[in-house]
């Protein structure tokens, strides 16, 4: 018979097994939560939302992102912040800087590099003077960069020339702040979004573009039921479909809309004339006007009048101004629907109008609010002034003593500071083309991908010596000359300022791969070798914020208590923050909450950014967009984006999830429209405008409204851009993305 | 008003095991006090003892010790259970609070799930999850009892099973119309991607930078 081994235990073995599985059931910690060592608070890379995160860190590892939960995003993130866990591993990194020889960019090292650089720059600046050399910036840099460089140009090399890509997304949302309000940057906060009873959202896809504050919209409209949600949009987009009315305007023709809403709110009794007289300017297009006059100006745009060019029923715009007027608290949220037109400072205006109109603002719940794109837009681009026309802090280049206040904060003689602005993004690239611009640093950004009209930018970008600063390679380091790789996201410190005047830091984590360097550590190494190193002595994230936060302290800006130390333990502080001990302020304009704001017994709000106090109402007339009514381009394209990517797709297309999931650049177009030009689904098409032409696959959605095709810009082999017109706003200076005559074809 | 946590049959399954358990104790009392008398006086036969005691001594403990587990089981299940512990107190406010936008409270504001508020979410802990979860119910038990915990307290599994969402949300067509889930779904299978990353928070708030300190 076969022995069966059997299993015995000594009393003494089975109780020491007791014992041990006992205790392991008692005390063990469950799970793979062991994973991370330590958590390290950071913030999102992508939109300007700016979602705080915690990272995992396991030794110099990256092991798992996830929401902060006491950031001012509760913890939530979306799907392009859920796959931050790949961006450290992104593969195509630029490891080495780079030289053109020919039509081939060779490995070179640093010192070459940025000798060469550092030489062009100066034989530049002897060839055509300071107005010869161009930084283009990006809301991506940190701030400290954004500063930096600012600082280096205007001040070190006397040269005005300096602008970025925030020029391309919220130039018009500063002018329409500074217009209405005297100050840029939203007076509400995203909070505001949990005490709101009406949404009101005009060229904003929230539900793609800004996921986080979009599903805070809906846990509001879930918690509130009689709370409305009003969107505007030619796009039946996923924001709209959650609408509890949906304004499908044509393209172009918005600010028919909202100056209907106006005439409602004026004639209907709707107008809260009692804050409009304590609180408001009235300005027509030749100066200040009366109240009738004000009148008599919406009345040309009553809604029986403009409906029909709208395109949406008149009964509807009553709605909406109605629900707009007599909800407790509403709130206005916009992005580039809005900031990407050329009538996109009159609509910014006129968006703070209505809030002005109506008395909601100052209140929780009551504001309107410009949503931002970009990580450190606000923070990094419209604070510091890193645009041709401004200075730090809300001054401007045409003021003297504006100049004169600059030139005594960064302790330069008298008279350093050009008084003439420099050009404006696509002025900037059109002079490249001419030689009015010999040499330009481009960083974190990409213009060659993101200009509009790109088939001149891109050869105008050819013929300038372009150096470009960037972590992958993308559509515009295969134009530079020169390119540098830089560091990513947690592989430097910094601070940045999302859209609601909220200053976020985050830590260094990681080291860049290869030789990549922060671009703090190249404009400082640029500054050296053009013998500018006694201006620029702040080198460290740490110095230089300490110096950028001294400078604030006595402006309308006032973050001064927003100390290194404070930034690293606090989830981001928003300005007005005059000192270590003030926490911040939500609503600006408040007195009680915003710091600068005086008490009156005349006023619930104080304006004080304008002249007597008193917020403008802007009266502004639509006029026709030039692209429309074009019989040879009888379709309108607009551009967008979409939820799983971002911008140009430079790092979004690089993780891997996000990368299989993205379709090759498509065009939507409606049923209606492709039945009618013979287009079915998958079809390849051409899209052909007045500047360019591309081929592209349809998709047949009822998505765009009819005489409408849309594209999104992510797609790095097919450039949408390519066919985009190159107006611009006469304002803001900003170009339209949204609206182009095309004809659209099957191939 | 919160949702009542009526488990009828464990209240049941309760007054049986009190009653059984009760029974076993009179019986060997008086088996022992009047038992021999019984037996001498010819009320019982010596075989009718020992069945008396067989019943006494093994029928009657084990069901009650059945009923009482299952008692326990089930009575666990009960949002109050783990409310008697006081850290546990604000997370069930919170979870009550119908102005709170924890995804807690929205599930329960909302009678998205009727009762058993907290297993609902926190059955799941592996293949024999429900098993699995009284451990670390007795766990928390010890820990509460011998005071070796630090407050506030934190959920350590992390990452949450996703399978606990799926199980009534997955496959739905409103789930399956976001786009984002189909790009994250084999991450969210792995629970490399929690579906709280995008969906609030659980529960108030964790400083999870200070949890390695």
């Amino acid at each position: 018979m076969r022995q069966v081994p059997r299993f015995r235990l000594t009393r003494r073995e089975w109780l020491i097994g007791a014992a041990v599985t006992g205790a392991g059931v008692v005390l063990g910690t469950p799970g793979r939560a062991g994973a991370a060592t330590a958590w390290k608070k950071a913030i999102c890379r992508f939109c300007g939302t700016g979602c705080g995160v915690v990272v995992g860190m396991r030794g110099q590892d990256v092991v798992a992102v996830r929401g902060d939960e006491l950031a001012h995003n509760r913890g939530m993130l979306c799907v392009k912040g859920a796959s931050l866990i790949d961006l450290p591993k992104a593969s195509g990194r630029l490891l080495y800087p780079k030289i053109r020889k020919g039509d081939r960019l060779i490995r070179a090292s640093w010192d070459e590099a940025m000798g060469l650089v550092a030489e062009t720059l100066k034989t530049t600046l002897g060839r055509l003077g300071p107005r010869g050399v161009a930084f283009y910036g990006s809301g991506q840099l940190t701030t400290q960069e954004s500063y930096t460089a600012n600082k280096l140009w205007k001040a070190g090399l006397g040269s005005n020339m300096i602008d970025g890509n925030p020029r391309l997304c919220m130039a018009s949302a500063v002018a329409g702040y500074v217009g209405t309000f005297g100050a840029d940057e939203p007076p509400g906060s995203y909070e505001d979004i949990e005490h709101a009873h009406c949404f009101f959202v005009i060229g904003a896809n929230l539900a793609e573009g800004h996921p986080v504050l979009f599903e805070r919209v809906r846990l509001r409209l879930q918690a509130e039921r009689a709370a409305r949600l009003i969107v505007v949009d030619p796009r039946r987009t996923l924001t709209a479909a959650k609408a509890h009315l949906y304004l499908p305007v044509r393209p172009g023709t918005d600010l028919l809309l909202l100056n209907a809403m106006m005439q409602v709110i004026l004639r209907s009794g709707l107008v809260d004339r009692e804050f409009v007289e304590a609180h408001c300017q009235l300005i027509g297009p030749d100066g200040p006007v009366t109240y009738e006059d004000m009148l008599r100006f919406y009345d040309d745009y009553a809604p029986t009048k403009v409906a029909p060019m709208l395109g949406v029923a008149a009964s509807d715009i009553e709605t909406a101004a109605t629900w707009f007027a007599t909800s407790p608290a509403t709130m206005s949220m916009w992005t580039m629907g809005v900031n990407q037109r050329i009538e996109a400072v009159y609509l910014n205006s006129t968006i703070n109008n209505l809030h002005l109109a109506t008395g909601h603002i100052g209140r929780p719940g009551a504001t309107p609010f410009s949503v931002t794109g970009q990580p450190n837009a606000c923070g990094g681009v419209r604070d510091t002034g890193a645009l041709s026309h401004v200075l730090p802090l809300g001054h401007v280049v045409r003021k003297a003593e504006d100049r004169a206040w600059a030139e005594r904060a960064w302790g330069v003689p008298a008279g350093t500071i050009s008084p003439e602005p420099g050009f404006h993004a696509l002025e900037m690239f059109r002079a490249m083309g001419d030689g009015r611009i010999g040499a330009a640093l481009v960083m974190c950004t990409n213009p060659g991908q993101s200009l509009p009209n790109l088939n001149l930018f891109r050869a105008a970008m050819r013929r300038c010596f372009l150096v470009v600063a960037d972590a992958f390679d993308t559509r515009t380091t295969e134009l530079a000359s020169v390119v540098l790789p830089a560091a990513l996201w947690i592989e430097k410190e910094g601070v940045m300022g999302q859209g609601e005047r909220r200053y976020q830091h985050f830590p260094k984590l990681l080291e860049p791969p290869g030789e990549a360097r922060n671009d703090l550590e190249i404009l400082v190494d640029l500054a050296v070798r053009l013998g500018l190193g006694s201006l620029i002595t702040a080198r460290t994230p740490e110095a230089v914020w300490d110096e950028w936060r001294a400078m604030s302290k006595g402006t309308k800006y006032d973050f001064s208590g927003m100390t290194n130390e404070r930034l690293r333990r606090e989830r981001g502080l928003q300005w007005p923050c005059p000192s270590e001990a003030h926490a911040g302020t939500v609503r600006r304009f408040v007195p009680g909450a915003d710091p600068l704001a005086k008490p009156s017994r005349e006023r619930r709000l104080d304006f004080y950014a304008r002249p007597g106090h008193k917020a403008a109402i802007h009266l502004r007339a639509h006029a026709p967009h030039p692209e429309t009514g074009d019989r040879a381009y009888p379709f309108i394209l607009t551009t967008g984006r979409v939820i799983d990517q971002w911008h140009t797709g430079t790092m979004t297309m690089r993780l891997p999830e996000l990368r299989k999931a993205a379709k090759p650049a498509y065009v939507e177009i409606h049923p209606l429209d492709a039945a009618r030009l013979g287009i079915a689904p998958r079809d390849r098409v051409e899209v052909r405008s007045r500047r360019g032409r591309l081929v592209a696959e349809a998709v047949v959605t009822d998505v765009p409204r009819t005489g409408v095709v849309f594209m999104s810009f992510y797609d790095a082999e097919v450039l949408t851009n390519l066919v985009v017109a190159d107006h611009v706003d006469p304002i803001s200076k900003e170009p339209d993305f949204k609206t182009t005559a095309v004809t659209v074809s099957k191939v | 008003m919160p949702p009542p946590d009526v488990l009828e049959f464990s209240t049941l399954a309760r007054t049986f095991g009190i009653v059984t358990s009760a029974a076993v104790l009179v019986g060997l009392v008086l088996i022992a006090a009047v038992g021999r008398g019984a037996v001498l006086g010819g009320l019982l036969t010596f075989g009718g003892v020992r069945i008396v005691l067989l019943i006494l001594l093994f029928a009657l403990p084990i069901t009650s010790i059945a009923t009482a587990n299952y008692f326990v089981f089930e009575e666990t299940k009960r949002v109050e259970a783990c409310n008697q512990c006081h850290v546990m107190q604000p997370i069930v406010a919170d979870m009550r609070d119908p102005k709170s936008q924890t995804l807690a409270a929205r599930h329960y504001k909302f009678r998205w799930i009727q009762k058993e508020a907290c297993h609902t979410c926190h059955a799941d802990y592996g293949l024999q999850g429900d098993m699995l979860a009284k451990t670390d119910g007795f766990r928390h038990l010890v820990k509460y009892v011998s005071g070796t915990y630090r407050e506030p307290i934190v959920y350590r599994r992390r990452p949450y099973n996703n399978a606990n969402c799926s199980r009534c949300h997955e496959g739905l067509a409103v789930w399956e119309a976001v786009s984002s889930h189909m790009i994250l779904v084999e991450r969210l299978r792995r629970n490399e991607t929690e579906c709280v990353a995008c969906h609030g928070i659980p529960h108030p708030p964790v400083d999870r930078t200070k949890l390695h300190e």
